[in-house]
């Protein structure tokens, strides 16, 4: 009865989340590559915490960025393989909710644990601790945004499966998220207004929830066919 | 009754064949007027308009770049609206457009990236700074380049042409934001070095050669348009009989 | 003219190589984009010619079987 209420968005909701916590090395592997790449960075430049601190907003939001485009390209292609993603498509519905549901599935796998993860790249790169709070709810806002515009660039490369196709798709599409995640860090840390930036990308989060189930939807059902 | 002789003359616009003949007879007069155009612009811009007052000679680069620019962002709408007619009215010639329109935007946004670094050595003593409008036209051929790989995603034209109108709208959508986004981030971390007057202040005998070389540069994006998309038209409906007419037509007056 | 001699109109006080070398990129790409469609013609007739005359050829082929038929 629930299912037939939400429209399918909590069925494809606790499939998702099933499948992601019975194959936990999918789930792992974007965090862990957050964190390693995270470790890179003071070998890479110098071990000064004045240094690190300059570059931590900047930093902590490009590998999340990254992150999240390692993981976007599996969303729908498992489901094409396994044929899963036929049995979504035969519903003469519009499939907006089964697609959001799906996206909040990734979210809550990738883009929730990166932001409750990312106080410890913060620690690492020494950034101020004022910044703490708004770094984690910069990141919880983004991902959702990143993961909402990846998943239209994830059904649009179905054919070819994602990789670089993928990223250039994306990328430019990515920049005002990464321009305002990095801000509203980058505010705390100068003690300016940090809510206007945070409340910009929710703002971008607003719109892409309206626009990118419906680019999803077309580009799907094409994808199948092409 | 009534609606359908109304919208005739715009089904008829989407006919290839009627597109083809006409764009025949349009053609050199769509080019004497690009050339004329672009001649009288380039002469007038480098050799007549007086220099500024700070920027010296260099400045004359913009009767190049913003032109480019110009129309470099205007295509990318052109773009997209055409593969949102594609997507509504499933309008053929439409899609042929569309992608006709992918390259030449991507050549153009080259050619203001290329001027406006070549522009700023003199002006900033650098050739690349990361100032607000170099920024959005390097995201812009980003955009243009997705666009053209995209088509090779798919096997079939069809799909191609949908899924490249829909990211089309999908970019559409986005230009706006990712160049206000960009201005904004610009401001927050501009050095004062990097202040460039603006169009209003210019003097009408500076602006006037600009004004030419915008619309000659507008009937160059037709020119090429339309060539790019005659092309695509032969290459898409060479099983038509008017084609084969046309091609056997082509070969008896050789 | 604002320039009082070509050679001044070359030089550009010094910013001429800045402003001819944007000038002839430009002119190459605006080229190139003319001239890649109009290469593209020829080429795209004589594929279509060939295709033509590939359906003459399949076409007559057909029609000596369908009246070799009768007689075998």
């Amino acid at each position: 009865m629930y299912n037939y209420l939400s429209g399918g968005f909590l069925a494809y909701l606790n499939r998702d989340l099933l499948l992601g916590i019975r194959n936990k090395s999918d789930l792992i592997k974007p965090l862990i590559f957050f964190l390693l790449v995270s470790a890179l960075v003071p070998l890479a430049i110098a071990p000064e915490a004045d240094r690190l601190a300059q570059l931590a907003p900047g930093i902590i939001w490009i590998f999340a960025v990254l992150a999240t485009l390692l993981s976007v390209e599996r969303l729908f292609s498992d489901d094409l393989q396994d044929g899963s993603l036929e049995q979504m498509l035969i519903s003469p519905n519009l499939l907006i909710l089964p697609i959001l549901g799906k996206i909040t599935a990734h979210w809550l796998m990738i883009g929730l644990p990166l932001a409750l993860l990312s106080p410890v790249i913060g620690v690492w790169l020494s950034l101020p601790s004022v910044a703490f709070v708004p770094m984690m709810l910069s990141l919880a806002i983004g991902t959702a945004v990143l993961s909402l515009i990846g998943a239209v660039g994830a059904a649009l490369t179905l054919p070819r499966q994602g990789g670089v196709l993928l990223a250039l798709l994306v990328m430019p599409l990515y920049m005002p998220v990464l321009i305002f995640g990095s801000a509203t860090i980058q505010s705390a840390v100068d003690g300016l207004t940090w809510t206007a930036p945070l409340a910009i990308l929710a703002a971008f989060l607003a719109i892409a929830i309206a626009l990118c189930p419906l680019a999803i939807n077309v580009s799907l059902r094409l994808a199948k066919n092409g | 009754m009534n609606l359908n002789l109304q919208w005739t003359w715009f089904h008829r616009l989407g006919s290839p064949r009627w597109f083809y003949q006409k764009t025949q007879r349009w053609l050199p007069w769509l080019c004497l007027i690009m050339l004329s155009l672009l001649v009288v612009g380039l002469v007038w811009g480098l050799a007549f308009a007086p220099p500024d007052a700070k920027q010296g000679n260099s400045f004359r680069i913009i009767y190049l770049h913003v032109p480019a620019s110009v129309v470099a962002l205007a295509g990318y709408y052109l773009m997209a609206i055409s593969g949102a007619v594609g997507l509504i009215w499933r309008i053929k010639l439409s899609y042929m457009l569309m992608r006709s329109a992918a390259p030449i935007g991507a050549a153009l946004t080259f050619i203001a990236l290329v001027t406006g670094a070549i522009w700023g050595k003199p002006t900033w003593g650098a050739y690349w700074v990361w100032d607000a409008r170099i920024t959005s036209m390097l995201i812009l051929l980003f955009l243009y380049l997705g666009v053209m790989a995209l088509r090779h995603a798919y096997s079939s034209n069809e799909a191609a042409d949908k899924a490249s109108a829909i990211l089309g709208l999908v970019g559409m959508v986005n230009v706006p934001i990712i160049y206000k986004s960009v201005d904004w981030w610009q401001t927050l971390h501009q050095p004062a070095t990097i202040k460039f007057t603006g169009a209003p202040s210019m003097h009408p005998d500076m602006f006037m050669p600009l004004v030419v070389m915008i619309v000659g540069f507008y009937t160059f994006y037709a020119v090429t348009l339309i060539l790019f998309t005659r092309i695509e038209i032969l290459r898409r409906e060479y099983r038509a009989s008017w084609v084969k007419q046309l091609v056997e037509n082509n070969s008896a007056e050789k | 003219m604002y320039f009082e001699s070509i050679q001044q109109l070359i030089v550009m006080d010094g910013h001429g190589v800045y402003v001819w070398s944007a000038f002839s990129i430009t002119i190459v790409v605006m080229l190139g984009l003319i001239f890649k469609p109009l290469c593209q013609v020829k080429q795209e007739f004589k594929n279509i010619q060939l295709h033509v005359r590939l359906q003459q050829v399949n076409a007559a082929a057909m029609q000596q079987k369908d009246s070799d038929a009768p007689h075998s």
